[in-house]
């Protein structure tokens, strides 16, 4: 029984990961640097919605897709101020990253002086404490943080597969001038793109925030173990972010719960050094684009 | 009619100048080639005309207004399409998803998108079975008939072929330049580069010889195709004649 209540657990933890790693991987794939503010969306999108459910006493619903859509807004102009401006810098991989940290910085900061530094709670949408599924007993909020993520990877499988929009944002990934040269904004790809993902961060910020507590610096742990499981997965990946979450999620729950409580954190990176030594390209690392 | 008009411009790459001083003209309906050997300017002209590039000098017209300081999707929106050197498929899209990218320069429906597929595979019947495939996986020639395909499903007014024949078997080639004179006789004017001269001259209507960076003859094709010097200095220099 207790290991179908941590499966659970790890499933919903994973998720957590998954979604904030499927952000650095649209990024990566499409501009080729990683965001590493990417994490720092889900504290500003749980931010939000403490304002809107707890303070302004809004629906739990409809807090919950104003906050995501802040978050996707809050990422367009995170590349625009951030992104953009630095882009075309020789070397651009370098400058971006450097900004991207700066960035990250930037809104804890920002986030300290709008809510101070005391750490607020959101409380979870269902009343009971657990729910009983024949014999085991699981925290609901988890369920709804698998069946969130699994709603939002197979819309998000079917945008990319089934709508030309979708489309044309993997042809900017691929090869932007080309893509330019079909009468794509490739621009515009690039900074749908980015509000995807913090769109996608922010969710899962706010999934996870009636679990933990709603800090400044949230973030920053959620988005180092999904950088791990995106490396994990390959980076280049979106099968991959999704497997490498889900396994980092697995792989830490029941650590902590066997091995070492005290370490819990610890076993997300001691995979991370793993596969750094031994796959470097992670699971599903093989890019496409090097084949041609 | 005078469709596209390019006057006197001059093209850089950061400090390098690429082009000095080309002017050319196209007029509708016809197949015009850009003949020159390697780096004498052909393919960085197609990229100054599509936008890729912004002329330092000198201007281009397409139908009269200017077009030589807009962005490249902007000028592909004007039905100018530049079919690009070395293919450029998207890798990781199929040969459907390759050529429904051709139609970003416009809104589209669904029925218009599938005549536009239609069309194409009635021109290279070869991509029908591989409609499905990930453009990687295609061979040189298949990937060429995609890039033509794809650049036919944008419309074009004016399509630009950069080194269509480049890299491909002797028969392929026969294939590829039959096939650009079929798509002319369906109306669509041809802006051709190649470093095949012989058999872009025998298609062609007109054409002008390019030489680090300048327009150092134009006349007919059939002219050219006479003319001893011109068979010298074009058609024996890659041991293509």
């Amino acid at each position: 029984m207790q290991v179908i209540q941590l499966l659970v657990t790890g499933l919903a933890v994973g998720s957590i990961y998954a979604l904030v790693a499927l952000g650095f991987v649209l990024v990566y794939t499409a501009v080729n640097v990683v965001n590493f503010a990417q994490g720092d969306f889900s504290m500003v999108a749980a931010f939000f919605m403490v304002s809107l459910v707890v303070t302004a006493h809004l629906p739990y619903a409809l807090g919950f897709v104003i906050s995501v859509i802040l978050a996707g807004i809050a990422g367009y102009l995170f590349q625009l101020g951030i992104y953009q401006p630095v882009k075309n810098r020789p070397r651009n991989f370098l400058p971006v990253m450097i900004a991207t940290v700066g960035g990250s910085i930037f809104l804890q900061h920002l986030f300290l002086i709008l809510y101070g530094p005391v750490p607020l709670q959101l409380p979870s949408v269902f009343k009971q404490q657990t729910v009983d599924l024949g014999g085991v007993h699981v925290y609901p909020q988890y369920l709804l943080i698998i069946v969130v993520t699994a709603v939002m990877v197979a819309l998000l499988n079917w945008f990319f597969e089934r709508t030309k929009l979708g489309k044309q944002m993997q042809a900017t990934a691929q090869d932007p001038t080309t893509a330019r040269l079909m009468g794509i904004n490739t621009a515009r790809m690039n900074a749908l793109t980015f509000a995807m993902s913090t769109a996608l961060g922010g969710l899962a910020g706010i999934l996870v925030a009636p679990v933990y507590m709603v800090t400044t610096t949230m973030g920053s742990l959620i988005g180092l173990k999904a950088f791990a499981a995106s490396i994990v997965g390959g980076f280049s990946s979106v099968k991959g972010a999704i497997i490498g979450g889900l396994a980092i999620g697995i792989i830490e729950t029941f650590g902590g719960t066997y091995i070492s409580g005290a370490y819990r954190d610890a076993f997300a990176f001691i995979v991370l050094v793993l596969f750094l030594i031994f796959r470097p390209y992670g699971l599903f690392g093989e890019k496409v684009s090097q084949k041609v | 009619m005078t469709m596209l008009k390019v006057d006197h411009i001059e093209s850089r790459y950061g400090e390098v100048v690429g082009l000095h001083d080309i002017s050319l003209e196209v007029n509708e309906g016809e197949i015009v080639a850009l003949l020159g050997v390697n780096g004498a300017g052909k393919s960085t002209t197609l990229k100054t005309i599509s936008g890729l590039l912004h002329p330092t000098k000198g201007t281009i017209e397409y139908l009269g207004e200017r077009i030589d300081r807009l962005a490249p999707e902007a000028i592909v929106r004007k039905g100018i399409v530049h079919v690009p050197e070395g293919r450029r498929i998207f890798p990781g899209l199929t040969v459907r998803e390759n050529l429904l990218m051709g139609t970003s320069n416009r809104k589209t429906t669904r029925a218009e998108v599938e005549r536009g597929i239609e069309r194409v595979l009635e021109i290279f019947p070869d991509l029908k079975r591989l409609i499905n495939q990930l453009g990687w996986s295609l061979s040189g020639g298949q990937q060429q008939m995609l890039a033509i395909g794809r650049g036919l499903m944008a419309n074009p007014k004016i399509l630009m072929l950069d080194e269509p024949s480049l890299g491909l078997a002797p028969v392929i080639v026969k294939q590829v330049f039959q096939t650009i004179r079929e798509i002319n006789e369906q109306g669509v004017t041809v802006l051709l580069v190649e470093q095949n001269a012989s058999m872009s001259l025998r298609i062609a209507h007109r054409a002008y010889l390019l030489e680090t960076g300048r327009v150092v003859r134009s006349d007919t094709a059939a002219n050219l195709l006479a003319d001893d010097a011109v068979r010298t200095t074009l058609l024996t220099a890659h041991g293509r004649g």
